[in-house]
């Protein structure tokens, strides 16, 4: 509902925002009594269960030790949670105690499942996991203000201009994938689409509650079509430009639905006009449309999603295997470590999912589905709970980012959208994609602690 | 704002259900025949890791084993009955006809199943041991040289197959590789020739018209009959003996052991074509031999009735008769247990994974070809054509040893096929043989020496 809009002290206006004192200096409060995270603890320790019986599990599968060093970032990373849980103790932490379990068992399964596919990576992984957390961390509890989102936003669109831009002439494939999204160097490269997706979202938020009245008010009337004055549509159809940018010039058509998608949700909840939705879905689907028609890469991905046992040995190899290996996992799998998704190529980074359908099952997938809902409803309860329309905007658009990856990559790999290449969020192999992650998550727990630390008299005006 | 963000959660719960819809279709309603599709790797995967088991000989010695999920032959010359084991070209022999117990789908305890199907462990395969005696079989390999042809020994008190040879052999290890030229290869060596080889009997079939003659009262071994120029003219056709007999006139027990062509094809018209049919038959001939291995039925001629040239000459050997070893084998065997027509049989037991045992082969009889009496007539007259006509060469010093030889017609302008039938020591019977040797020429100087080097080692080998 658009009509609660907490007053809020306006941006350098002078004077110290009240609850800033609350933020960022949590020693203002020390006196008062510890704020315990019995529930966080409780399921932190829950999360644990799953991960090291699984640990077990492999170590009888392969007769290894579970001293064997490909074991020991599983241990690691069994260790950095409750760490992750005292940092947040001891810095008077006071927001969701649900976020940090669920990333942590998405995270730990992700771990679990690149230990079992490819031994060697998971130490890689863990280092990465260790600096989102670190990320998220400082992001929650560091002496920050969320206000300095709001404030440099467009900064922050500029970056990720400049980071596309970079990626469009600088691009590389390290791991030939026949895609250039990469920066850096092959040996130490990261994905600029995966911070790219964060800082647009912190633009779009700020952006959209600055021209959200515009945005709702001013309409032309076109015949039965009420559109808003032009110049408002020019976001639109400059995020539209920029997914079809993504699509045709770096084929990264995940990427481009991702954006777009984000996009349209977050419109969708700053103006509350359904008809925005409408047209940009049609937009989308008119955009990919004419790309079907005129570029072959984008048709193959069409055709192969349509039949994938039309060359089930070539083109559609992959998705074919896919579902032989969910097919194979039956209800209750096969057992960790006793299939083979190995015969699915890029098993680790692109069909994860897939790889848990085959050795836990269809259980094991419908369970991950729901940590994935669960993930969700956190984000958007943080999103309903904030009271500044910024808050809000910031908490549901992050929030789409992560849904929307989840649903884009298991359509794919479940066979309902075309397949794309975007990760499985917390779960794929990847250093770029996982940070990220964690950084967003670090911004929803940021988000809920400054709400549930505001004054609960802090004046609700109404315009 | 917040229904819109509440709608929003409606939208990815809505898709989060989409999703476990997906995933419940692929993994439970396609799963089962998704786990089974040609194109899965993982059928392959469980055969391979399935520890197929072994095939022994009498002696416990392997002739086939299981190594790293694939099949390896101790020696290519029992190649016939172990059969080849293969994912493309299908399985024969004991692979085939033991493969439930060697894939170890059957054969193990409910339980012992249960627990290994939970617990994803490979399937182990039970063992078949073979009654045959592989370094017996070796004796006969050396003994029939590098020719194409069979030999056959069976152990007449039970009908245990002890050797059962046949020549072009090859390395059922590698059947994938040599395919191509074993299936086009003119000398056919996937076929068994013991069991499926039909070739015209020639003089050995005079065995079934003696004992048709004997056991009908036609004639008795003393009987004289006479054959003074070694020709005669039966409906214009000349029939002619491939030797001359040495007296003009002698008793019919001389006329099998000089072979003459003259005096059995008087009997055979004397006997009439349905007592010759008869007799054909109560030795087994005209219907499938129960037998592990493959088997060609064996035939007394496909005219009927048969004119009385052809009943004369079907009752010399020629004619239409078609005859496999193992059916010559089993004639030898009648004659030697006193007329009684032992089943054959070359899987002595199966045990389970476990090695206890799961089934033994009981002899078992097939039925009754002549009374006691005509078998005992029968086995002194093959004593005789070994001690005073053509099998001499198959004589054993210290054993006596009744014996039949036969050269049959093959292709005209090649050689003719060689027989040997035999059986020892005549006064108690253990072993009754076969040789056959393709193209070779007279069965008197190619078979019957193969037989004696052969009978020589298993008399010692079969107590």
């Amino acid at each position: 509902m658009g009509t609660l809009t907490p007053a809020r002290p306006a941006a350098g206006a002078g004077g110290v925002a009240p609850r800033t004192r609350w933020v960022s200096s949590p020693e203002g409060g020390r006196a008062a009594r510890p704020v315990w995270r019995w529930r966080e603890l409780g399921l932190v320790l829950i999360v644990l269960v799953p991960l090291l019986s699984g640990t077990v599990l492999l170590s009888a599968v392969w007769g290894r030790s579970l001293a064997d060093p490909r074991f020991w970032p599983l241990y690691g990373f069994s260790a950095l949670l409750p760490l992750c849980h005292f940092v947040l103790l001891a810095r008077r932490f006071r927001g969701s105690q649900v976020l940090l379990p669920l990333v942590g068992s998405l995270a730990g399964i992700g771990l679990l499942l690149i230990t079992r596919l490819a031994p060697t990576l998971s130490a890689r992984q863990l280092i990465w996991a260790l600096s989102g957390c670190v990320v998220m961390l400082a992001v929650a509890v560091g002496p920050w203000e969320t206000r300095l989102l709001e404030r440099y936003k467009y900064t922050y669109a500029a970056a990720g201009i400049a980071l596309v831009a970079l990626t469009l002439v600088f691009g590389i494939d390290p791991n030939g994938s026949g895609m250039r999204l990469w920066l850096g160097t092959p040996a130490l490269s990261f994905q600029p689409s995966e911070i790219l997706k964060v800082l647009l979202v912190v633009f779009f938020a700020g952006y959209l509650v600055d021209k959200r009245e515009l945005l709702k008010a001013k309409q032309l009337h076109w015949g039965p079509l009420r559109l808003p004055p032009l110049p408002y549509l020019a976001p639109l159809l400059a995020m539209w430009g920029l997914s079809l940018l993504l699509l045709i010039w770096q084929r990264d058509l995940g990427a481009a639905l991702l954006f777009f998608g984000v996009f349209l949700i977050m419109l969708y909840v700053a103006v509350g006009r359904a008809w925005y939705v409408l047209a940009g879905v049609a937009l989308f689907l008119a955009g990919g449309a004419i790309c079907y028609l005129f570029f072959a890469h984008v048709r193959l991905r069409v055709e192969l999603w349509l039949n994938p046992w039309v060359d089930p040995l070539g083109r559609s190899y992959q998705i074919a295997q896919a579902l032989y290996a969910a097919g194979s996992g039956g209800l209750w799998g096969v057992g960790l470590g006793q299939g083979y998704p190995l015969y699915v190529p890029a098993v680790y980074t692109d069909f994860p999912f897939m790889a848990l359908a085959e050795e836990g099952g269809l259980a094991s997938a419908l369970a991950l589905l729901l940590l994935y809902a669960l993930l969700v409803g956190c984000g958007l309860q943080i999103a309903l709970r904030a009271r500044l329309p910024f808050d809000r905007l910031l908490a549901t658009g992050l929030t789409a980012v992560l849904g929307l990856q989840t649903l884009v990559i298991v359509g794919g790999n479940l066979k309902v959208i075309p397949l794309t290449g975007v990760t499985l969020p917390f779960v794929s192999y990847g250093g770029s994609s996982l940070l990220a992650n964690f950084l967003i998550v670090g911004i929803l727990l940021r988000l809920s602690h400054e709400e549930a630390a505001r004054p609960l008299a802090l004046p609700a005006a109404s315009p | 704002m917040e229904r819109q963000i509440q709608r929003v959660g409606m939208f990815f719960l809505l898709s989060f259900v989409v999703l476990s819809g997906a995933a419940g279709y692929w993994q439970a309603w396609r799963g089962p025949a998704l786990a089974v599709a040609p194109g899965n790797p993982r059928v392959l995967e469980a055969e391979r890791r399935a520890q197929r088991g072994p095939i022994l000989d009498r002696a416990g010695r392997p002739l086939v084993q299981s190594e790293d999920g694939r099949r390896t032959t101790a020696t290519p010359i029992t190649a016939h009955v172990t059969g080849y084991f293969s994912y493309r070209y299908g399985r024969t022999g004991i692979e085939r006809a033991n493969n439930e117990v060697l894939s170890g789908r059957e054969g193990v305890p409910p339980l012992a199943r249960l627990l290994r199907d939970l617990s994803g462990a490979p399937r182990r395969g039970g063992t078949v041991q073979l009654t045959i005696d592989s370094q017996l079989q070796a004796v006969a390999d050396r003994a029939l040289g590098d020719v194409r042809g069979a030999v056959v020994v069976i152990d007449v008190r039970t009908g245990a197959v002890l050797v059962a040879l046949s020549k072009p052999y090859f390395d059922t290890a590698r059947v994938d590789e040599l395919w191509p030229g074993l299936s086009q290869n003119e000398a056919r060596p996937l076929y068994n020739r013991v069991s499926q080889g039909l070739y015209v009997p020639g003089s050995t079939f005079k065995l079934v018209t003696a004992a048709a003659a004997l056991d009908t009262g036609l004639l008795r071994p003393s009987t004289q009959v006479s054959d003074p120029t070694g020709e005669t003219v039966i409906d214009g056709f000349r029939i002619t003996d491939a030797e001359r007999p040495p007296r003009p006139t002698f008793d019919f027990a001389h006329a099998l052991a000089w072979s003459s062509n003259v005096v059995f094809a008087q009997v055979g018209v004397q006997l009439g074509e349905e007592r010759l049919r008869d007799y054909a038959g109560r030795f087994g001939m005209g219907r499938q031999i129960p037998f592990e291995l493959e088997t060609s039925p064996t035939s007394v001629s496909r005219t009927a009735p048969m004119s009385r040239i052809l009943l004369a000459s079907t009752a010399f050997g020629q004619g239409e008769l078609l005859m496999s070893p193992l059916q010559m084998a089993l004639v030898g065997a009648a004659i030697a247990r006193d007329g009684d027509v032992p089943r054959p049989f070359v899987v002595q037991e199966v045990r389970r994974p476990s090695g206890a045992v799961l089934a033994r082969t009981q002899p078992a009889t097939l039925g009754r070809a002549t009374t006691p009496g005509t078998a005992a007539q029968l086995r002194e007259m093959m004593a005789l054509a070994v001690e005073e006509g053509f099998g001499r060469a198959a004589a054993v010093p210290g054993v006596r040893v009744g014996g039949k030889t036969g050269t049959a017609q093959s292709v005209p302008g090649l050689p003719d096929h060689s027989w040997f039938v035999g059986i020892a020591p005549v006064e108690r019977p253990r072993l009754a043989i076969v040789v056959l040797k393709e193209f070779s020429g007279w069965g008197a100087e190619e078979a019957a020496p193969v037989a004696r080097q052969v009978l020589e080692r298993a008399l010692q080998a079969v107590p």
